[in-house]
């Protein structure tokens, strides 16, 4: 199953790179920043619980984005690419952390008072770090399974195997908290 | 609705939860749905918990000005500078994202300021009138204290208040620093100055530039046309002319030391002197300004980093663990635990006399649980500290170690533990010796890797303690005029930071009074006494944060030779020298060369985690700091080299994010050749006409390729283009010094190895001073006559500002006459001469040169690691207390079982105890050519032909170079005088006297005691039990002798692809198994064979990945990614990650032959030559293995190469290895076995034919663990493929067909063949990979007559 773009974002994606292929970045810059940077920042952000990490991993995704620099840019659309390169710098992140928390428990942000968020974090950290992924892009990165397969390098398939074993885990573990 | 529609459709709606939550299932699902409660129910709970996961990321807030900063960021020529013009915004709004985001901005607004005229000089004071251009003011970057402050005064040093990051820094102001504050102002120019400690630094109001009154700076000045830049200090002042330096000053003199660019350095009188980058100038009062070049430039501006704004990583560099790791085992267990036993107190008491310390270290162990442990202990020293005391306390006492054969020691050990786990009694075979009393207490030490050594205590009682003592002594190294003692001490001694009892207590003796003895950060109390300064530091629940250091001055410091020597007052025979030379070198030429630099970084697996991290920065920052005129590529290399693209760029900031990004986005993984990654960064600058550096940063652990010393040193002299130069870099504990020293020496270049807690800051800027400071290379040492026996056997190049230490021993009572050494500087001759005259002493306060030569003389024999230099380095540890490779140090429980094992010679308390300040000689040198004397002798050595071969080195003295040692020695400094490979019978060619081999160990009987001991008379007797068949009674028939064989049978479907052992229950039990305990390594393994095995390989890639994950070095873990990858269709992923197995696992051979073989089979000789290499240099003596190597470098044309294979071999073997060499090899492109595939297709792809066992392994042409033999044909072909079988275990396979390369579909046969059945099966193939059928062999047992 395919799931078609809006039109209007097609088209929005279709600005962003005919801005790149006459070299005209500053433009491509807003519009990639209108279209998809607090998408990508609130992946980044649940991914890695740190706004300042988040924010490192999403000005690096779209510079590298807008340098057309990232040789693993693949098929698949302009979210789903640059879904994919957050997820990478993520994990690059997650895992140059040390061995306590790099295996996929967001690090704590010390100045980040204790909310929701946190709290969904907290509960995304107990279930597989492929699992997570798979929710995250496609539920706070908006993305849809053929999107998630293609920024997770795996087939739409298992991506939506993935989404549904950890939204069964999650269902799990609220069933065990008694809500 | 049927019950089993009704479960059908339910499942189909778990199956497709996500799409049934956004609507996109069909529309038969979503009914389904609305008349389902199970259903509805699993659909609330599924939005509840998609509306968590909305919620993760809600609190990111996105910040302003991304726009802006990304189009500034983003390399754009035709983009105007109108958008830059955000600064107030970012500066006012966006806060800690502004700080780390804002200096490109920032930089940019500075140069649009300059262009049109903004920020007029509002000069009020009478600063110094040449200073012209805007004065400096910007804002306080970052400030590092703890309960000190940053003060912020007007112009005049009034109204003062405690300034904050963000603070408005005016013109004119005056900072103050207290003892715990260091702090870093950001310039609105992109200058950036940071403050040390106690330091006041006033700014001008009159241009850039101020007045340091007192305290030390760094500052990285950004250069700027028509606007100089002056620092004024009490001795004088400095122009600064585009640069990065550190200026220290106080009221008598004023030291900088410049990083990058250069300075000028003037005093009162106005006499001056130009500073180049990688030199320091000081200027006293009343004297003229001085330079030379500096090694300390890490030391000078390290401090720095740890406030630098723009730092390129934004991380805080974690602290290596100096002192090592705490773990603890109980016998017979294999796995070991983690925080059961601790360190509780930790005193360390070093004595320094001169240049020798010694450091005593006691610890005590406790023990946490209820177990009898084994405790281990790992820890790295420094490179040059030497190990000399191990004592363990028995009953109140303690008991000192004995040095002993590694070996050996280790068996002794082992059979000790045996007692502990009696079930260990059948597997070893170890040498037991009965003594009387029980046996415990034992403790070994032993060297593991790199600078890594680790000690074992046996037993730590259950809730009990162990104190254990070991030392070390090293000559601790000057730079410049200060001699730096350091002891490391970042490190975790528990693993969970738990406090400790510290104490520390030096003694220095022989130091200048008049130099006050410094230890920047530790408040120790001191007193004189016994004409030695004694320092104390005591604390109770102490956390270490940082390593104690120690600064003092001798007062020869400027000497440039010192030389000691002894004899022991009650033994016989010759004494020993040491001589240490400081040669100060003359300056480089006014303005160095340009030069073109190649960043090597090591990205092979074994420096996977923290040390690719500690690379990655480490290039960063050289890519960052190294002179603006040069030019840098970076090249992250495995067995392959992947180049940053683009030219050669300029060194800066911009570069430095470049590079990083490179780095990050290629994990580390694949095996190492560190040669063929030297040639590639010196092919990387071959288009570049500048000078060629190449700089290795890595772990120097050589897996592909040339992989022992002697080799890789020639492999890279032979790839050394004109000009060129290597500098190695090793990187962690487990570096191996010995290949890093052979690739600078190839390269002609240094080595900076890994020393445990010094801060990567300083290893960057060491490494820049190496690069910019001239050196000495071919270097030659001639010693007046009487010394022999020269250990080191061969001399490196002297870097500037580096210390050299030379040992002998020395046939008489005295040495007198002139040391000469020689050497050549960018190519031109160099020679100094220092008088000398030294009496032999046999104060104890010498004691130490014996141990010197020991040590040296050791390094040079585990280089060369032939039998005889092994015995030898044994001996001389012995006999002197040397650790070395070859020897442990291992405490026994009493005198009498060191009797039992002969060992009670092995054991004496040290020699040395640094109690007496050493006896000695010292001298300067004078330049014994002047520059036209040394044109002219360049003239002459070109015209006789007699110039030395530019990379090699000569130690000699008077005796070595006598006309009969010339006559009888080989080719003087030919590529056969190799340090490595140099046998030892070389030494008294060139009229070396050999040393006096200590008797080896007392020989024990092998035979393994336990046997003996065991109760034999109680074994039920094989004989008793099972009557052979011989004596059974005759039979009335005549019999006929049967054998029994087996046969393979085989079988082939094609309607089912899942093997039997792989069903849903068996994958069901896998999976309970595994949640039930996911720390068990079995359960894992189990669950991702079976996984892959059913085909899932989506479940075994995350399996595969958690236990990567888990076990990041494991083998058989590594294996299971490359076999999930090969099955993804990334078949190049799959083959560096079987790299990766040879990087965890060196010595591999079997994984060797695998890549050898494969690289070959895809067309990549070279590569797999390679491994050949390897192969051959691991096992040097299997003369098949060589002659195999041997034969493919020819055929390559790496004769060079091959030529270093047969000098390793011994002289008698290489006629074989040229015969076997010349035959043909044996053709393994021909398939042979009891299981056959053979593939033809037509439609374009690669596909690769693959068996796939119920062990979770693949079987391919890539290879497998496993015992049978692959063959395979036409691997990379887009038409046919072969593989096959020989000897395959009985069980099924599932034969798949698996995507190589290449796109499309493909249609085609297969021909399976298995035991002589044969089954033709069409196929047609569009994905990444198709499973064809399911093979099952057995075998069956027949009666065949003899």
């Amino acid at each position: 199953m395919t799931i078609s773009q809006p039109e209007s974002e097609a088209a929005h994606d279709a600005r962003i790179a005919e801005a790149l292929t006459r070299k005209d970045r500053v433009t491509a810059a807003r519009l990639l920043v209108e279209a998809h940077a607090a998408a990508l920042g609130k992946t980044c952000m649940a991914l890695l619980g740190s706004q300042r990490e988040a924010e490192d991993a999403l000005r690096e995704t779209l510079l590298v984005a807008l340098s057309g620099s990232d040789e693993r840019c693949g098929d698949g659309t302009l979210r789903a690419r640059l879904l994919g390169s957050a997820r990478r710098r993520c994990a690059l992140r997650l895992e140059a952390r040390p061995r306590s928390s790099s295996l996929g428990v967001p690090g704590p942000d010390p100045d980040m008072p204790f909310s929701t968020a946190q709290s969904a974090r907290s509960r995304l950290a107990e279930i597989r770090p492929s699992e997570r992924e798979a929710l995250v892009l496609r539920f706070v990165g908006g993305a849809s399974p053929t999107e998630v397969g293609v920024a997770c390098g795996i087939d739409e398939t298992a991506a939506e195997q993935r989404v549904v074993r950890g939204l069964s885990r999650l269902r799990e573990m609220r069933r065990k908290e008694g809500r | 609705m049927s019950a089993v529609e009704s479960r059908v459709s339910c499942d189909s709606v778990a199956q497709q939860l996500g799409r049934v939550l956004d609507g996109s299932a069909s529309a038969e699902l979503l009914a389904h749905v609305v008349g389902c409660d199970a259903c509805r129910d699993a659909r609330y709970e599924a939005e509840r918990a998609r509306d968590l996961v909305s919620q993760a990321g809600h609190d990111f807030q996105l910040p302003e000005g991304l726009e802006s900063m990304l189009a500034a960021q983003t390399p754009a020529p035709s983009s105007p500078i109108a958008p830059l013009t955000v600064t107030p915004r970012v500066a006012g709004a966006v806060g800690a994202l502004a700080k780390r985001w804002a200096l490109p901005v920032l930089a940019a607004a500075a140069i649009a300021a300059a262009l049109f005229g903004g920020g007029k000089s509002s000069g009020t004071s009478t600063d110094d009138p040449e200073l012209v251009g805007p004065p400096w003011r910007g804002k306080v970057a970052r400030v590092l204290t703890r309960t000190g402050r940053l003060e912020l005064c007007a112009p005049g040093g009034s109204a003062c208040h405690e300034a904050r990051v963000g603070d408005e820094v005016p013109a004119g102001s005056e900072l103050r620093t207290d003892r715990g504050t260091l702090a870093e102002l950001a310039f609105s120019d992109g200058s950036n100055v940071s403050l040390d400690r106690e330091t006041t630094l006033r700014l001008s109001t009159r241009g850039r530039g101020g007045e340091l009154v007192r305290g030390a700076i760094v500052a990285d000045v950004k250069p700027q046309a028509h606007s100089s830049v002056r620092f004024e200090f009490v001795s004088g002042h400095l122009d600064v002319l585009g640069t990065k330096f550190s200026l220290r000053s106080d009221d008598e003199s004023a030291v900088v030391h410049v990083a990058r660019g250069e300075v000028r350095l003037c005093n009162r009188s106005g006499s001056d002197a130009l500073v180049l980058a990688g030199e320091e100038g000081r200027v006293d009062a009343g004297a003229a300004p001085v330079t030379s070049a500096t090694s300390s430039l890490g030391e000078a501006l390290g401090w720095s980093e740890a406030v630098e704004l723009d730092r390129a990583d934004d991380e805080p560099e974690a602290r290596p663990r100096a002192l090592g790791e705490l773990k603890a085992q109980k016998p017979g267990e294999k796995s070991e635990r983690s925080g059961a036993v601790s360190l509780a107190s930790h005193s360390v008491r070093v004595k320094i006399a001169g240049s020798v310390a010694r450091t005593e270290v006691e610890e005590l162990f406790t023990n946490h649980t209820d177990d009898v442990l084994e405790g281990i202990f790992r820890f790295p020293l420094p490179p040059d500290a030497k190990i000399e005391r191990l004592a363990l306390e028995v009953d109140g006492k303690l008991e000192e170690g004995a040095f002993v054969d590694r070996e050996r020691a280790s068996a002794i050990w082992r059979g000790a533990l045996v007692n502990a786990a009696p079930r260990l009694r059948r597997e070893i075979k170890d040498e037991i010796v009965w003594v009387p009393g029980p046996w415990r207490d034992p403790a070994l030490l032993e060297w593991q890797r790199g600078g890594r050594f680790e000690l074992r205590i046996f037993p730590i009682p259950r809730r009990g303690s162990r104190r254990v003592v070991l030392a070390y002594s090293q000559v601790v190294k000057q730079a410049a005029t200060v001699r730096h003692y350091s002891y490391p001490l970042a490190f975790d001694p528990s693993g969970s930071g738990t406090p400790l009892d510290f104490s520390l207590d030096v003694v220095l003796r022989g130091n200048d009074p008049a130099f006050r003895v410094r230890t920047p950060g530790w408040d120790v109390s001191r007193q004189q006494a016994d004409g030695a300064e004694h320092l104390h530091f005591d604390a109770r629940s102490f956390v270490p944060s940082g390593d104690f250091s120690l600064d003092y001055a001798l007062p020869d410091r400027d000497a440039e030779l010192s030389a000691w020597a002894y004899r022991d007052p009650s033994a016989t025979g010759d004494a020993y020298v040491a001589l240490s030379l400081r040669p100060r070198l003359p300056r480089q030429r006014e303005h160095g060369p340009a030069r073109s630099v190649a960043l090597v970084v090591d990205a092979s697996r074994s420096v996977f985690g923290e040390n690719y991290r500690r690379a990655t920065a480490l290039a960063t920052r050289l890519a960052r700091d190294l002179d603006a005129d040069d030019r840098v590529t970076v090249l992250a290399c495995d067995s392959t080299c992947r180049e940053m693209p683009g030219d050669l760029r300029r060194p800066g900031t911009d570069t430095a994010r470049e590079v990083r990004r490179f780095l990050e986005q290629r994990p580390p993984e694949g095996a190492s050749d560190i040669t063929f990654a030297v040639a590639r960064g010196f092919a990387s600058l071959a288009a570049s006409d500048r000078s060629p550096h190449v700089v290795y940063i890595g772990d120097g652990t050589a897996t592909v390729g040339p992989i022992r010393p002697a080799t890789i040193e020639r492999a890279v002299r032979a790839a050394l283009p004109h000009g060129g130069r290597v500098t190695a870099l090793g990187i962690g504990p487990e570096s191996d010094a010995d290949s890093l020293l052979a690739l600078s020496r190839g390269g002609g270049g240094t080595t900076l190895p890994y020393v445990p807690g010094q801060p990567l800051a300083d290893v960057a800027l060491t490494a820049i001073s190496a690069l910019f400071g001239a050196s000495l290379s071919d270097v030659q040492l001639e010693l007046p006559a009487g010394i022999t026996q020269l250990a080191p056997a061969r001399l490196d190049a002297i870097t500037v500002g580096s210390e050299l230490l030379v040992t002998g021993r020395l046939s008489g009572a005295q040495l007198e006459g002139t040391a000469v050494l020689r050497g050549r500087i960018d190519g031109r001759p160099f020679e100094q001469r220092y008088p000398l005259d030294l009496s032999v002493s046999d104060s104890s306060g010498n004691a130490f040169v014996p141990r010197l030569f020991a040590a040296a003389r050791i390094t040079d024999l585990e280089r060369n690691g032939s039998d005889g230099a092994k015995r030898e380095a044994v001996a001389l540890s012995i006999q002197h207390r040397v650790a070395s490779r070859y020897t442990s140090l291992l405490v026994l429980e009493s005198e009498a079982m060191y009797k039992a094992f002969g060992l009670e010679s092995a054991r004496k308390t040290p020699d040395y105890t640094a109690d007496l300040e050493a006896e000695g000689d010292s001298s300067s040198g004078e330049l014994a050519l002047s520059d036209d004397e040394a044109r002219s002798l360049e003239k002459d050595k070109r015209g006789s032909g007699t110039a030395s071969n530019p990379v090699s080195s000569e130690l000699s003295s008077r005796t070595a170079a006598s006309p009969a040692a010339k006559a009888a020695a080989p080719a003087p400094r030919g590529a056969a005088a190799a340090d490595g490979a140099e046998p030892l019978a070389r030494d008294s060619a060139e009229g070396f006297r050999g040393p006096a081999l200590a008797p080896p160990p007392a020989a024990v009987a092998a035979e393994p005691r336990h046997e003996r001991a065991a109760p034999e008379a109680k074994r039920p007797s094989r004989v008793e039990a099972e009557p052979p068949f011989e004596f059974a009674p005759p039979r009335p028939r005549p019999m006929i002798a049967m054998r029994r064989i087996w046969q393979r049978h085989g079988e082939i479907f094609t309607d089912h692809f899942v093997p039997a052992r792989a069903n849903a229950s068996a994958l069901s039990d896998a999976e309970r198994a595994l949640q039930r305990d996911d720390s068990r390594r079995q359960n894992l393994k189990q669950a991702f064979a079976l996984s892959s095995a059913a085909g899932d390989l989506s479940q075994a890639a995350q399996l595969a990945e958690r236990w990567v994950d888990k076990e990041p070095l494991d083998p058989e873990a590594i294996t299971a990614l490359a076999d999930v990858e090969a099955r993804r269709g990334r078949r190049e992923v799959a083959i560096r990650l079987l790299g990766s197995v040879l990087d965890v696992r060196p010595g591999d051979t079997a994984s060797h032959k695998r890549l050898a073989r494969l690289e070959r089979w895809a067309g990549h000789a070279e590569l797999g030559c390679r491994h050949t290499i390897a192969i051959a240099e691991g096992r040097s003596r299997d003369l098949a293995l060589v002659a195999d190597a041997v034969r493919c470098t020819r055929a390559l044309g790496m004769s060079e190469l091959a030529e270093a294979l047969l000098d390793s071999a011994q002289y008698s073997e290489r006629a074989l290895i040229e015969r076997r060499a010349s035959q043909t090899p044996d053709d393994d492109a021909r398939l042979s076995g009891d299981v056959q595939l053979e593939a033809r297709w037509s439609g374009g792809p690669d596909l690769d034919l693959t068996l796939l066992d119920t062990e979770g392994h693949r079987i391919s042409w890539l290879g497998a663990a496993t015992r049978s033999v692959i063959s395979a044909r036409d691997v990379t072909s887009s038409t046919f493929e072969g593989l096959a079988l020989r000897g395959a275990a009985p069980g099924e396979y599932v034969v798949e067909l698996t995507r190589g390369a290449g796109a499309g579909s493909a249609q085609g046969e297969l021909v399976v063949t298995v035991a002589g059945s044969v089954r033709r099966i069409p196929f047609a193939f569009d994905g990444d990979r198709k499973a064809v059928a399911l093979l099952r062999v057995s075998m069956r047992s027949h009666l065949v007559t003899l």
